[in-house]
C-alpha cells in the first residue's frame, strides 16, 4: 500500500476520532474536572499536561476552561487540515515537494557551525553566576513537565557545575572541529538540563526558545557536514529555519486563536506597555496612532514570517523588520535583550557562501587595485 | 535516510503539540505570553510583600532583594496565592531574606486595578 496513502488515512481517522471522543465525552468532563468531582484518567491527565490548571481554575470561570478546551480540538484541526493541504499541494508543486531536497556548500556549514557555538558560549559564559541564583532560590523549586517526568529533584551544586562545564567545553572542541558529533549531543543533553532549571521556578521565559530548537538540530547538521564531501545535505538548516519561521507563526497564531483580532487593539497593546513602565513605550503609548499601528505590524510580521522560507532572494524583507520587532520589545516593553538570541539564529537565514565570494572579490579586488598603484 | 525524516518529524511535532495543547512541553515551547488581550479585570492583578520593622514603618520589598527576577516574582506569588499557600510561601521567603531579624511582619497585598486588600500578614519571630 502506498505511503502517502496509509498517512492520509492515519490523519483523517486520527481527525475523526478526536472530534468524536471530545465532543461525546470529554467535553462533559471539564465541568466536573472544574468542580473537583472527576478522578478519571483524563483528569489526572490534565493535571499531569497542565499543572496551571490548579491555579487557574481559582482565578478564572468555567467558561474559560471550556473555550480552553474547544481551542485543543480547533486547533487540533486546523494543523491536521494543513498538513493534509500541503500533501496534497507538495504533489502539484515542485518548490514544496523539493522542500527537504538541496545541498549546500560544506564550507558554509563549517561557517554556520563556528558562528553558532561561538554564539553559545557568548550566551552561556553567564550561566556559571546563575548556579549561584538557583541555589539561593531551591526553595522555590517545581520541576518542569520534562523534570517530573524523569525524577530529577534540585540536584547539588557541582551536578550544575558540570553541566555548565559541559556546555563550554563540547562548544570549544566543536569549534575546534575535535570529536564534533559526539561532542555537539553532548553540548545539547547539557544546555537543555541546565536550561531547564531557569524554569523550574514556576515561570518559563521565551529568550533563548529559538536558541534551544537549533541547539537541539545542530548535531544533525554536524553529522550531516561530517559525512559530506565538497557538498552536503542542507535539511538540517532547512528544518533550523522551518523551527525559527514555525516559533513566529505560532507566537502569531496564539495570540489570534486566544484573542482574535481583538488582541492588536491599542487598549490590549497600552496594558502591556504600562505593565512594564519602559519609559519609551509610555511615550509611544500616549499616541493613539502608533498604539494602534505597532501591534498590528507586530501581528503581521509574526504571520507572514514563515513566507521566508519560499523567498530566498528577498529574506531581508524578512530579517529587517525581524530586528526593529526585537528592538521594539526591549526599548517598548523592556523584554529580551539588544543581542538577544532570536536575533542571532537569523545566521542561518544569511547565504555564507555568496558572502564569502563577495568578500574574497572585495579582497582580491583591492589587493588588484594596490598592485597596480 | 531514517535520522532525516525521525529528525523532521520530532522537531516538527514538538513544535506542534505545545500550540495545540497550550502548554509547554519543554524543550518545546508554547507562545502563550501576551496572547490575551485584556479584557477580564483580573487579568490586571497584582501582588506584592510589604517588610514591617519594630518602630513600625512599611517598606515594599523588591524581589532583587532575595535574589528573584521581577517576572518570577510575580508568577511565584500568584500560583502560591492560589493555591492557598501564602504561608508556605511567606515562610520560604524569610529564607531568603538577609536580615529577617530587622523586621517583625511579612505583609502579602493583592491588587485589582485601584484595590488593594491584605491577604496575609506572617509575624516574624
Amino acid at each position: 500500500m502506498n505511503k502517502r496513502l496509509i498517512l492520509y488515512f492515519g490523519l483523517v481517522l486520527s481527525f475523526l476520532m478526536v472530534n468524536l471522543l471530545y465532543f461525546f465525552y470529554l467535553r462533559s468532563q471539564i465541568e466536573e474536572i472544574y468542580i473537583g468531582r472527576s478522578n478519571t484518567w483524563f483528569s489526572q491527565l490534565i493535571e499531569t499536561v497542565y499543572p496551571r490548571f490548579e491555579v487557574e481554575k481559582k482565578r478564572f470561570d468555567l467558561d474559560f476552561f471550556k473555550y480552553k478546551a474547544d481551542q485543543v480540538v480547533i486547533r487540533f484541526n486546523v494543523i491536521v487540515s494543513v498538513i493534509i493541504g500541503l500533501f496534497l499541494l507538495a504533489k502539484r508543486s515542485k518548490k514544496l515537494d523539493q522542500f527537504w531536497q538541496g545541498f549546500i556548500a560544506r564550507q558554509h556549514a563549517d561557517i554556520l557551525i563556528i558562528i553558532f557555538y561561538c554564539g553559545v558560549l557568548f550566551y552561556c559564559h553567564q550561566w556559571w553566576m546563575d548556579i549561584d541564583v538557583f541555589i539561593n532560590r531551591s526553595v522555590f523549586y517545581k520541576p518542569i513537565l520534562l523534570f517530573s517526568i524523569l525524577h530529577i529533584s534540585f540536584p547539588p551544586e557541582w551536578i550544575l557545575q558540570v553541566a555548565y562545564v559541559m556546555i563550554i567545553f563540547a562548544s570549544l572542541m566543536i569549534i575546534f572541529n575535535i570529536k564534533p558529533f559526539p561532542f555537539s549531543v553532548l553540548g545539547t543533553i547539557a544546555f537543555i538540563f541546565f536550561q531547564g532549571f531557569y524554569y523550574s521556578f514556576e515561570k518559563i521565559d521565551h529568550l533563548y526558545t529559538t536558541l534551544t530548537y537549533v541547539m537541539l538540530v545542530m548535531p544533525f547538521l554536524v553529522l550531516e557536514r561530517n559525512r559530506g564531501k565538497e557538498y552536503i545535505g542542507k535539511w538540517p538548516v532547512t528544518l533550523i529555519q522551518l523551527c525559527i519561521a514555525l516559533a513566529y507563526l505560532f507566537s502569531g497564531l496564539e495570540k489570534l486563536f486566544t484573542s482574535g483580532f481583538g488582541w492588536a487593539s491599542k487598549e490590549t497593546f497600552r496594558h502591556y506597555i504600562y505593565l512594564h513602565q519602559a519609559p519609551i513605550g509610555l511615550t509611544i503609548a500616549e499616541s493613539d496612532f502608533l498604539s494602534s499601528l505597532l501591534p498590528k505590524l507586530a501581528l503581521l510580521f509574526q504571520l507572514s514570517f514563515f513566507l521566508i522560507l519560499f523567498l530566498h532572494r528577498r529574506r531581508w524583507i524578512f530579517l529587517v523588520p525581524g530586528i526593529l520587532f526585537h528592538m521594539g520589545t526591549v526599548f517598548l516593553l523592556n523584554i529580551g535583550a539588544i543581542f538577544t538570541p532570536w536575533i542571532f539564529v537569523y545566521i542561518f537565514f544569511v547565504d555564507w557562501g555568496i558572502l564569502q565570494t563577495k568578500f574574497k572579490k572585495i579582497y582580491s579586488g583591492s589587493i588588484f587595485s594596490e598592485r597596480h598603484q | 535516510m531514517h535520522i532525516k525524516k525521525w529528525a523532521i518529524a520530532i522537531m516538527t511535532g514538538g513544535l506542534v503539540l505545545p500550540f495545540i495543547l497550550q502548554v509547554n512541553i519543554y524543550p518545546f515551547f508554547r507562545f502563550g505570553m501576551f496572547a490575551e488581550a485584556v479584557h477580564r479585570e483580573i487579568q490586571t492583578e497584582q501582588f506584592q510583600i510589604y517588610t514591617i520593622d519594630r518602630q513600625g514603618s512599611r517598606k515594599l520589598l523588591q524581589p532583587d532583594e532575595v535574589g528573584i527576577s521581577k517576572s518570577n516574582w510575580d508568577y511565584l506569588l500568584r500560583n502560591h496565592y492560589y493555591r492557598n499557600e501564602n504561608v508556605v510561601f511567606l515562610k520560604k521567603l524569610r529564607t531568603l531574606m538577609k536580615e529577617p531579624e530587622q523586621f517583625t511582619t511579612l505583609q502579602m497585598i493583592r491588587i485589582i486595578q485601584s484595590d488593594s486588600t491584605i491577604v496575609y500578614n506572617f509575624e516574624l519571630k
